[in-house]
């Protein structure tokens, strides 16, 4: 599936915007603060349900307006598919091919994106949070029941949460709690299951891709910390009784604090250089860099060997700060059969596609063909 | 007209768009039909219990059901609302008597074991007259979790414990599925 047309209003700075891309490469180029980012944040908007820049919707329609509107045509072999956004003050609408929805939600997954964005480097250098987002938007689009799994788990979190802060004023039903216990534990299973299966399969490419990119020796390989603690690819059952355990272990010390403290909610990956340093601890910023990037690209691969066909990709100004010949070839092999859509402020680095290219000069809110 | 329309959005379903077209439907409805819905809604209020026994909706406590000699009293189906018993009564596959259990755990709401009717439905077992149990919660993660809650509770008491059949389209109401579909789900329960 390719975006073929793709029409903004009243989104960020745009004002009213329509273009027919390329299926193949398509480069947005202009100085800085014009818009490019902006209209790759709308696309992804609309085949995700969501910005990846902030978390606030009101953020997004235009300075003085109240909401804003966005419609995707794709198009591939066999069928269509129109997708059309709109917000109003609180309300949103949603429509895939006329037939209207109340959610965003209903928009994610139908059209398979990957995002690369000059921000890729925190997951790296931030926080367990940013590596566990990175995971539930890409598995769920791997994995159709990996969202099923994961708003059932949250479900039970919250609901056991609750239980255990109920616990701290001095109500206690060991067996209510034992009850949610065990939801959370079945759905948290089975999240933390495929991601797993997830990991086993990109680590490889993690590595080609850091290897390729470094010209170096060194190799990265990416793990899972379940509970803390390093483990491989587990059967579900296998899952289960570990979480069981580890539950078993700190219950006392959920009910002083009030809240869950094990679950995939708290989980996290860690990315080792030659196997054994931690690279947010020990990566130079190229490295770290360079590990981000990897991630990224390996996921666009299991995109594609599950699905039998690669994601829209969407680049943010992400290839700049590496030389000519790296940036040549990391772009051969991540475009390759896939539409992409490049952010760049140097329209020269990608004259050298030929026809496959069309580029988009962006002004102040106004794309030129 | 504004506090008609509050009140009326205060309704389960009713929206304020929805709440201010009722209410000048009503303005534009004759008198005598609007003195009858008041009235047929005071009468609701006022002739409508819950039956001492089971927990249904009725005019007279104990409720027909409960009174009923031609229903097996030892099969007892326990459910989350009283529009579940209505549900399982239109599949025409149920002959024996009910517990409304007036909701399902859910913490977050505030709701524990002690907000539903879980201590009658004991003292009902107790009795020793109970020969099965079906558990008929709706088929989500609370229903589940409150099934599973009193799976726990009945067994010690060597009564036999029963779920609807697996198959029901999950994440819903008991309410919103077919009778024929809940018919079978009700024929084909299991032992837990
Ligand atoms: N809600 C908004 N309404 C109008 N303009 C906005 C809004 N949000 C951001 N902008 C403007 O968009 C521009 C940034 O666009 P961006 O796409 O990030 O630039 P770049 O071309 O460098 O990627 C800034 O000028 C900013 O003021
Ligand atoms: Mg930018
Ligand atoms: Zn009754």
């Amino acid at each position: 599936m390719y975006l073929e047309k793709f029409k903004l209003r009243n989104f960020r700075n745009y004002h009213s915007a329509e273009v027919v891309l390329s299926p193949r490469i398509n480069v947005l180029y202009g100085k800085n603060g014009q818009g490019k980012t902006n209209f790759l944040e709308a696309v992804s908007f609309l085949t995700l349900g969501c910005s990846f820049r902030t978390k606030r919707d009101e953020e997004l329609p235009r300075h003085e307006e109240n909401g804003f509107y966005l419609k995707g045509e794709f198009l591939d072999d066999e069928e269509s598919l129109t997708l059309e956004v709109g917000t109003d003050l609180n309300r949103i609408l949603v429509k895939i091919n006329g037939v209207e929805y109340k959610s965003k939600r209903s928009l994610f997954g139908r059209v398979r994106t990957v995002i690369f964005t000059p921000d890729d480097l925190q997951l790296i250098k931030d926080g367990p949070e940013k590596r566990r987002e990175y995971l539930d938007l890409y598995l769920a689009q791997v994995y159709p029941e990996y969202r099923q799994h994961y708003h059932q788990f949250y479900r039970a979190l919250f609901q056991r949460n609750s239980l255990l802060k109920k616990f701290r004023e001095g109500f206690r039903d060991f067996r209510e709690l034992e009850i949610w216990t065990e939801q959370m534990i079945a759905e948290g299973s089975q999240v933390i299951y495929l991601r797993l299966k997830a990991i086993e399969d990109i680590s490889p490419w993690v590595n080609r891709y850091h290897q390729l990119m470094s010209q170096e020796q060194e190799s990265l390989s990416i793990n899972y910390k379940l509970a803390g603690e390093r483990v491989p690819s587990l059967p579900v059952s296998t899952v289960q009784d570990k979480l069981r355990t580890v539950l078993e272990r700190r219950k006392n010390e959920e009910i002083l604090r009030g809240y869950s403290l094990v679950g995939p909610h708290r989980d996290d990956l860690i990315l080792l250089l030659n196997r054994e340093w931690e690279m947010r601890v020990y990566g130079s910023q190229g490295q770290q860099r360079t590990a981000a990037l990897a991630m990224k690209l390996a996921m666009v691969d299991l995109i594609k060997k599950t699905h039998g066909v690669p994601p829209l990709l969407l680049l943010d100004d992400v290839f700049s700060e590496f030389d000519d010949d790296r940036k040549k070839e990391l772009l051969r092999v991540l475009t390759e059969g896939t539409q992409t859509i490049i952010s760049t402020a140097e329209e020269r680095d990608f004259l050298n596609f030929g026809a496959e290219l069309k580029s988009f000069r962006v002004e102040n809110g106004v794309i030129y063909d | 007209m504004r506090t008609l329309i509050n009140e009326l959005a205060k309704l389960p379903g009713i929206g304020p768009k929805t709440a201010q077209r009722l209410a000048f439907h009503l303005f534009t409805t004759p008198r005598e039909e609007v003195q009858k819905l008041a009235t047929a809604m005071l009468e609701t209020k006022d002739q409508l219990t819950f039956c001492t026994i089971c927990g249904h909706l009725t005019e007279e406590s104990p409720c027909l059901l409960c009174r009923d000699p031609g229903r097996d009293h030892a099969l007892l189906c326990v459910v989350e609302e009283p529009k579940d018993v209505i549900a399982l009564e239109k599949t025409r596959e149920f002959k024996g008597v009910y517990h409304v259990l007036h909701g399902a755990l859910s913490p977050l709401e505030g709701i524990g074991p002690e907000e539903l009717t879980i201590n009658k439905l004991l003292e009902r077992l107790q009795t020793g007259k109970i020969r099965e149990v079906i558990l008929a919660c709706d088929p989500n993660m609370e229903g589940e979790a409150t099934a599973q809650y009193l799976a726990r509770i009945i067994k010690p008491l060597e009564v036999k414990v029963t779920r609807l059949a697996r198959g029901l389209p999950v994440g819903g109401d008991l309410e919103y599925i077919d009778e024929v579909t809940l018919g079978k789900a009700l024929e084909g329960r299991q032992e837990i």
